[in-house]
């Protein structure tokens, strides 16, 4: 289920993107419905066999950031955004909202893929690096733990 | 296809401002979502 689902969603996105390369940010999300586990959905999108074809398409190597929750038919879907080579470039911290008036019913999964074709317009948060260095700290270690 | 599948939703916008300014390019945002029975 997983795999033809990532397949059917990336070839929609592209399609509508019109290249992979067009697409800067990604992200993943997924709503389960009031009679469903948490799990349920997050078994659908927690797994390369989703996220791989929206990899490949963009053509990325990194974390899909996600939001996975549970809730009732119009449920707001929130996806969150990164640049989708760099985890750390704030200047594509974005968010796709929207919903569907009738789902997800009581039994059922909402699974969607979110994508941005730049960052947020006069954007001047500076980025992670620039924090790191004024902190002297590496990525590796944030808060140097 | 997908047996449990009953529906496949798009948000697509164009944001052509931001604070009153234009932005340059337009920032498109899209989210396509799958509606599926819990298998």
């Amino acid at each position: 289920m997983a795999p033809v689902l990532g397949e059917m969603l990336t070839e929609r996105l592209i399609a509508l993107a019109g290249s992979g390369d067009a697409i800067e940010a990604y992200g993943k999300a997924c709503i389960s419905g009031t009679s469903c586990e948490v799990e349920h959905a997050s078994e659908l999108i927690h797994t390369l066999q989703f996220g791989n074809f929206y990899r490949e398409a963009v053509g990325a190597k990194s974390y899909l950031g996600f939001t996975n929750i549970r809730g009732p038919a119009n449920t707001q879907i929130q996806i969150p955004l990164m640049d989708k080579h760099d985890t750390g470039r704030r200047s594509h911290y974005l968010t796709v909202q929207f919903s569907i008036y009738d789902a997800p019913d009581v039994d059922e999964l909402v699974v969607a893929l979110g994508a941005a074709t730049r960052g947020r317009p006069h954007h001047r948060i500076g980025d992670r690096y620039s924090d790191l260095a004024a902190l002297g700290r590496d990525v590796e270690n944030p808060a140097g733990v | 296809m997908i047996p449990e599948l009953r529906k496949v939703a798009t948000f697509d916008e164009n944001v052509l401002s931001e604070g009153g300014r234009p932005s340059d390019p337009v920032l498109r945002m899209i989210g396509v979502a799958a509606v599926i029975k819990n298998p």
